[in-house]
């Protein structure tokens, strides 16, 4: 369970590129990532992490967004991997970044495997691994 | 009962017990019980290598030559790590392939067109 943050969703996450055996922000730590229900990819970041993770040395795949307003953003993308830590699951996927990325950004295929609960009341996100259902 | 010893890797040893203390806490036998489930999981279950079946698998390509497909990213790293393949100088996509069109909110700052 997770307390909103600033009014937002979040879900603590670890990020991988098990290619290159880089993890972020350390084994057994976890980092708040935002719940964006608007983002139908995988997980996004900011370009300094993707090139901590050494995302960045791995050919790149490049795709297009589409925002909110009508207007397109170029992606970059590395497959990697994403672990909840406390519930012991981890997925892999295409992690992307943009020119001025500025924070963690859990997309629709990040939370895939996850049934979510996100009371507005409480302020805060549950979360249950339903792969196995 | 029939006993099994076994080598596994130390980060899936891990993530199993971690799985376990989340699921069935630290009670007496978890371990074992956890393993006879997931073995009787495996044993009903499709293979799950096969892309057909929704899964996805990951393809580590040169040249236009396959080097290696593996169900997972660590999977693939291992088996890379087997030829002695450095992954930077691979491409690595997914069957089936990731769409590349997106739709995002506006927390992003730079856009290529507006």
């Amino acid at each position: 369970m997770w307390e909103f943050i600033d009014s937002t969703p979040v879900i603590e996450i670890s990020i991988e590129n098990p290619l290159l055996e880089k993890i972020y922000p350390g084994k057994g730590d976890g980092v708040m990532a935002i719940l964006d229900t608007g983002y139908s990819g995988f997980l996004f970041i900011p370009k300094k992490l993707f090139g901590r993770l050494r995302l960045s040395d791995l050919k790149p795949t490049i795709a297009e967004a589409s925002l909110a307003d009508g207007s397109s953003l170029r992606l970059t993308g590395a497959f990697g991997s994403i672990e909840f830590p406390s519930l012991g699951l981890e997925i892999d996927g295409l992690i992307e970044t943009s020119e001025g990325a500025e924070e963690i950004l859990l997309g629709m295929k990040g939370v895939r495997c996850l049934l979510l609960e996100i009371d507005c009341c409480l302020g805060r996100v549950e979360a249950q691994d339903c792969s196995l259902n | 009962m029939a006993v099994i010893t076994l080598k596994i890797d130390d980060d899936l040893e891990e993530k199993f017990r971690r799985r376990v203390g989340h699921l069935k806490g630290a009670t007496r036998g978890a371990i074992s019980e956890s393993v006879e489930e997931a073995i009787r999981l495996w044993l009903s279950s499709p293979d799950l290598r096969e892309s057909a079946n929704g899964k996805t698998n990951y393809v580590a390509r040169k040249d236009d030559r396959v080097l290696a497909r593996e169900n997972s990213l660590d999977a693939l790293s291992q088996k890379l790590k087997e030829l002695k393949v450095d992954p930077r100088n691979v491409l690595i996509v997914s069957e089936p392939p990731v769409q590349t069109k997106r739709k995002m909110g506006l927390r992003t700052r730079t856009r290529i067109t507006d």
